[in-house]
């Protein structure tokens, strides 16, 4: 079984793994962002959340307490997301990198499953931006 | 001796069958986001000349002066549609490259086509990386901009 699995299987050649750890770096750069764009929700939400709350209300015109649970359930929402994304990216850049350096089979295709979420989370929320698009060009 | 050659095979970092795997779902994922994305250039095309007809049809009862301002955002919105589909389809292409390359080179097991098809996934985090750097330093510029004017 072993024996069929080398057969199968093929070096990770110096010329990819060099790809893996650029394409990592700049992966590990863009979760970093994400975080700290996370953070700057938070800040903002902590110092001009209820102003933010109020103009929701205004301009939607729903009651107060409908508002504020949509707004919350948005932000919400944005923020999983991007936390989400951030993870898988920030997890798959360093799982790959450690893989690579220590020669770790399973770090380097526990940091491959990571990029592999990352596409298929990505891949969802591109359809389903897609629908909301659609929608708004078709019905609206 | 033959044991000799293998041995390194061993402990060397491999594509084996739950890598190839992993490769293969995250190619497959990153051609439906290739797809979506080039719908949703021609569905933001569309968009855009629907509100064009839709806004003509306003200023031609309004008068000329909407008319000239309607002129203008229609002229400025079109270079920013174009602007961002032109910067979209790049991260498409890499990211095409990429899903089809790596696939057929995991299929064949071809080091060179693997090769292709990382350097791709690279050039797409790069290309990436460098467009948020970019929107950094617009957007601070932005904000000091805004900030010296409040401050005068």
């Amino acid at each position: 079984m072993e024996q069929n699995e080398q057969l199968f299987s093929f070096p990770v050649e110096t010329s990819t793994q060099r790809s893996l750890l650029s394409a990592g770096s700049w992966a590990f750069f863009l979760s970093i962002l994400g975080f700290v764009f996370l953070g700057l929700i938070l800040i903002v939400l902590i110092v001009a959340g209820a102003g933010m709350m109020n103009a929701f209300k205004t301009l939607t015109s729903i009651d107060s307490t409908a508002a504020a649970g949509l707004a919350m359930l948005i932000i919400f929402l944005v923020f999983a997301v991007i936390a989400f994304l951030s993870l898988l990216l920030f997890r798959g850049a360093s799982l790959v990198k450690r893989g690579i350096y220590s020669n770790d089979q399973a770090v380097f295709n526990a940091g491959l499953a990571s990029y592999r979420t990352y596409f298929i989370v990505y891949g969802i929320l591109s359809i389903l931006s897609l629908l909301f698009t659609a929608v708004d060009l078709f019905i609206n | 001796m033959e044991n000799q050659e293998q041995t390194p095979d061993l402990f060397e970092l491999q594509f084996d069958e739950n890598a190839k795997s992993k490769i293969i779902t995250m190619t497959k994922w990153s051609l439906v986001i290739v797809i979506t994305s080039l719908v949703g250039y021609v569905l933001a095309i569309a968009k855009y000349f629907k509100q064009k007809s839709e806004l003509g049809n306003l200023s031609q009862s309004e008068g000329a002066e909407i008319s000239y301002s309607f002129g203008n955002t229609t002229s400025s919105n079109l270079f920013s549609i174009i602007i961002s589909i032109l910067v979209g389809l790049l991260l498409t292409y890499f990211l095409y490259q990429f899903s089809s390359k790596t696939k057929k080179g995991i299929e064949a097991m071809s080091q060179y086509e693997i090769n292709i098809g990382f350097k791709n996934f690279k050039n797409y985090f790069l290309v990436i990386g460098i467009l948020c750097i970019l929107g950094i330093v617009f957007g601070g510029f932005v904000l000091f901009s805004i900030l010296a004017l409040y401050n005068q």
